[in-house]
């Protein structure tokens, strides 16, 4: 679904990313994890549209979308979430997730004067599937709260909820555990798994081992901004080279 | 009295157009414009120019919408790459630029001799009668204005306005594009400014560069923050309360101040810019903020 080739970025001096190649395959939760520097992030970044690499490039379902801006992207169904949450802070949760789907009418400039019938309903379409999704994510009791009054944690299902609102077909999440307690982590993953069920194929990093390792019917592990060993999770985590790059060489 | 009210009065809403503008830049849509101004000069040479060279007056005023709105157009693609603090240099580099350009090409501005004798609508009635004309009809235009705005930023378009002014990268990647947004958002304020030029400049009945210092950007940013950015009400009470502040200390000599007319207006502006501190400092959110407006459903 996913095909990173050769990918190279360079920040200065450092390569963050080191001709690093990967595939995310569809229907499946394909986990990324590697020690602190490894460029996971950047590669997040460069799939996305946020960062151009220097080298190499990024097929999507087969399209070549290599330095693609993000919005362009969003429209085909490839949607990142931000490490430290990126709420809009003074709007609405309900607001948050409504402005984030994709193509409402009510969004082009004419269309509010001209077809007012076609902006409401549009409006009732995507209030209804926001919802659904707060009720989902049991932020439902929130809806009118602004955003910046959430918990951390909170935020990181508000940030779910609005990639979801895109209605995505690969989602990246970039460590959707981290800051999150056992109880609603538990619950976030229960999540993605009955999405991944419907159909969504995700890419996870994430630092907390048992998470990604339950979570995941796959794994790379980047180091040195290259793919070192990839696996099952069981495989993985036996591989000496991966114990190595986190516990340092005996 | 009557007639000093009424002059007052179209100044303000004048302003009040300005601030419209302005808060849909900066309250809605997050984008540091420091040089509104530009927008209401080219607004009130383009109406002057046009009715001194017999076109009605209308047409002057529609034409000063155009012109304003496609002047923001290079705004908008310079600014492409811009964060906002530098789109605040931009724009005000912008005005000056459109001001000396007005100062110096003489053969289309006259230059700082300005263009003179720009018609005034409904001169055939008497004085007085003819301004309340004028009153009613910028009253009417300033309402439909508000309307306007207020429906843009309650509408889905204005959602995401306040998105990209909460967060750009995340708009960009929830699949908007912020490019156009702000665009869009810059071209209707900059029409909205165009518009309160035209009925400047025919009231006033001349334009001169001098008219279009940057200081008229900073009265309409206080306006807009002292209102509170984001809420249009906001706006035109943050006007009102401006230019009853800025033309009622024109009194306080009758009222046995000691200060002649020059160390007034020193003192003025020090009142202003030390209001604005206290205010931004004290109430960041003005008067009527609303920054956690929600759409309306």
């Amino acid at each position: 679904m996913l095909e990173v080739h050769g990918v190279t970025k360079r920040f200065g001096g450092v390569a963050a990313l080191d001709r690093c190649s990967l595939e995310v395959r569809a229907g499946i939760i394909t986990g990324l994890i590697g020690p602190n520097g490894a460029g996971k992030s950047t590669l997040f970044a460069v799939v996305a549209g946020q960062l151009n690499p220097d080298q190499g490039d990024v097929r999507f379902e087969g399209r070549r979308i290599t330095g693609e801006p993000p919005h362009r992207l969003a429209h085909q169904g490839l949607v990142k979430t931000f490490q430290v949450t990126r709420e809009f802070a003074h709007l609405s949760v309900l607001d948050n997730l409504l402005v984030s789907m994709l193509d409402h009418p009510g969004e082009g400039f004419g269309t509010i004067w001209l077809r007012p019938g076609r902006v409401r309903q549009a409006e009732a379409k995507a209030e209804a599937r926001a919802r659904q999704l707060l009720s989902f994510l049991t932020l439902d009791r929130l809806a009118d709260e602004p955003a910046a009054t959430l918990s951390g944690g909170q935020k990181k299902l508000l940030e779910l909820g609005r990639a979801l609102m895109t209605e995505p077909r690969l989602l990246l999440l970039d460590e959707p555990f981290a800051g999150v307690n056992p109880t609603l982590g538990r619950s976030l993953m229960r999540m993605l798994r009955d999405l991944n069920e419907q159909g969504l194929t995700f890419c996870v990093i994430e630092h907390n081992m048992d998470a990604i390792m339950a979570l995941s019917d796959y794994i790379y592990v980047l180091a040195e901004g290259r793919v070192l060993a990839a696996g099952l999770p069981g495989e993985v985590r036996q591989d000496r080279r991966v114990l190595e790059a986190y516990l340092g060489s005996p | 009295m009557t007639a000093y009210l009424v002059a007052m009065a179209i100044i303000a809403l004048i302003y009040g157009l300005l601030a419209l503008g302005l808060n849909l830049h900066w309250g809605h849509t997050g984008l540091i414009n420091f040089g509104h101004v530009a927008f209401f000069a080219l607004g009130a040479y383009a109406s002057a120019l046009l009715t001194l060279g017999g076109a009605p007056i209308a047409v002057g005023a529609i034409a000063a919408t155009g012109l304003a709105g496609l002047a923001a157009l290079p705004i908008g693609w310079v600014s492409v790459r811009l964060r906002s603090d530098y789109l605040a240099i931009v724009t005000i580099g912008f005005s000056e630029m459109v001001r000396l350009v007005l100062l110096n090409e003489v053969w289309l501005t006259r230059g700082p001799m300005g263009l003179l004798g720009v018609p005034r609508p409904f001169d055939a009635l008497p004085t007085g009668a003819n301004e309340l004309l004028y009153l009613a009809i910028l009253t009417g235009v300033v309402a439909l204005s508000f309307l306007l705005v207020e429906r843009v930023v309650r509408s889905p378009f204005g959602r995401v306005l306040r998105a990209i002014r909460e967060d750009e990268d995340a708009a960009s990647s929830l699949g908007k594009n912020v490019v156009q947004f702000k665009i869009k958002s810059l071209v209707l304020g900059a029409a909205i400014a165009g518009l309160a030029g035209s009925f400047y400049a025919h009231y006033i009945n001349y334009v001169v560069p001098d008219q279009f210092l940057p200081l008229v950007t900073f009265y309409v940013w206080i306006a807009v923050i002292l209102g509170g950015s984001g809420s249009n009400v906001g706006a035109l009470l943050g006007t009102g309360i401006l230019m009853v502040f800025l033309e009622g200390t024109r009194f306080l000599k009758d009222w046995g101040v000691p200060l002649d007319e020059v160390r007034l207006a020193a003192l003025r502006f020090v009142v202003v810019g030390l209001a604005l501190v206290l205010l931004v400092v004290y109430r960041p959110q003005g008067l009527l903020g609303q920054r956690d407006v929600t759409s309306g459903r």
